[in-house]
């Protein structure tokens, strides 16, 4: 019974029939196109903007800010020539020009002087670990009015550099 | 015969969850830093080799002198509070002086000054502090990263 459809004849039949073995049928011929990933790129940059806010927020651009404890002479707040122990260091602060840079450093009834408060450190430890002072001795930190905070500042510091523990701010 | 249906797996999507929690953070961030900045912005002195480090205080009376630009101080504020002369800044300090006694506390004053201002505007301050009961006072200054200890050690 015919279904109305030819039937391809197989290779051995179109030999005998002389004909040449058709070349082998294409598997495929249809491929489908690639598609094309587009991954989404909303969500990636909320979540890049967001990191990038936190790490903004959460970075500290500021210099850190500390302490130098001190202790003021009772009632009076710098030292008067009252209260001072019989051999103080007194650390002379003066400015001498309207630069912040013209100021002057000098250590009373030394010989030699500072030029810096690197240089002021050194000479206040050389001095403690003479047998003239100790830790406990007094450093009083004397300056004229129109000299900058950060120099007093300083020279508090370099006399904590040099391990004194009895530092304060006088009057001349 | 009722036809079953098999649940479909729900596909959650997390990417706004992780941006709802990430502003979520950053907000009680933010938050919390204008909480604790009760220090006014001001540039402290910045000491060669500097010993200032940071400290925790129980009790403390902040003072802060805010440069004017040409040496001076354009505003003294104690605690919360702005003083218009040193009688006001040695009240204050009595009276803060005063409440940390009545709890049995020690009070720390930190002297927070631009580093232009200069010694004529500070020094009537800490004389101020000292008529006020008050010893123990604090410098603020820039600290470094390497602690003191570390630096001195070998000296």
């Amino acid at each position: 019974m015919s279904d109305g459809t030819r039937k391809r004849p197989s290779a051995e039949q179109a030999r005998t029939a002389g004909f040449e073995e058709p070349p082998a049928r294409r598997r495929s011929a249809h491929v489908e196109p690639r598609r094309l990933v587009q991954p989404n790129m909303t969500p990636m940059i909320d979540v890049v903007f967001n990191l990038l806010i936190f790490f903004l927020c959460t970075g500290n651009f500021n210099q850190p800010e500390g302490m130098l404890p001190s202790r003021l002479p009772k009632h009076h707040g710098v030292a008067t020539g009252d209260e001072l122990p019989a051999t103080p260091i007194r650390i002379v602060l003066r400015q001498y020009g309207t630069a912040d840079e013209d100021y002057m450093i000098r250590i009373e009834q030394r010989s030699e002087q500072p030029s810096d408060f690197a240089g002021l450190a050194e000479m206040l430890r050389g001095l403690r670990e003479s047998t003239a002072f100790n830790a406990e001795s007094q450093v009083i930190v004397v300056a004229d009015g129109n000299v900058r905070w950060d120099h007093l500042v300083n020279a508090f510091n370099a006399a904590l550099v040099a391990r004194f523990k009895n530092i304060t701010f006088g009057t001349k | 015969m009722a036809r079953r249906y098999e649940p479909k797996p729900i596909d959650v999507n997390l990417t706004p969850m992780i941006d709802v929690t990430f502003l979520l953070i950053i907000f009680f961030m933010i938050v919390s830093q204008i909480t604790q900045s009760e220090t006014d912005p001001i540039h402290v002195p910045r000491p060669t080799n500097s010993q200032a480090r940071e400290l925790k205080y129980a009790n403390k009376l902040i003072i802060t002198l805010v440069h004017d630009g040409e040496g001076g101080v354009a505003r003294y504020k104690v605690g919360s509070r702005l003083a218009r002369d040193m009688e006001v800044v040695r009240t204050i300090a009595e009276e803060s002086r005063r409440s940390a006694e009545a709890l049995g506390e020690r009070l720390d004053v930190i002297v927070r000054a631009d580093r232009d201002v200069r010694y004529s505007y500070v020094r009537p301050v800490l004389e101020a502090i000292a008529k006020a009961g008050l010893e123990n006072v604090n410098l603020a200054a820039e600290a470094t990263s390497r602690a003191p200890a570390e630096t001195e050690e070998g000296a």
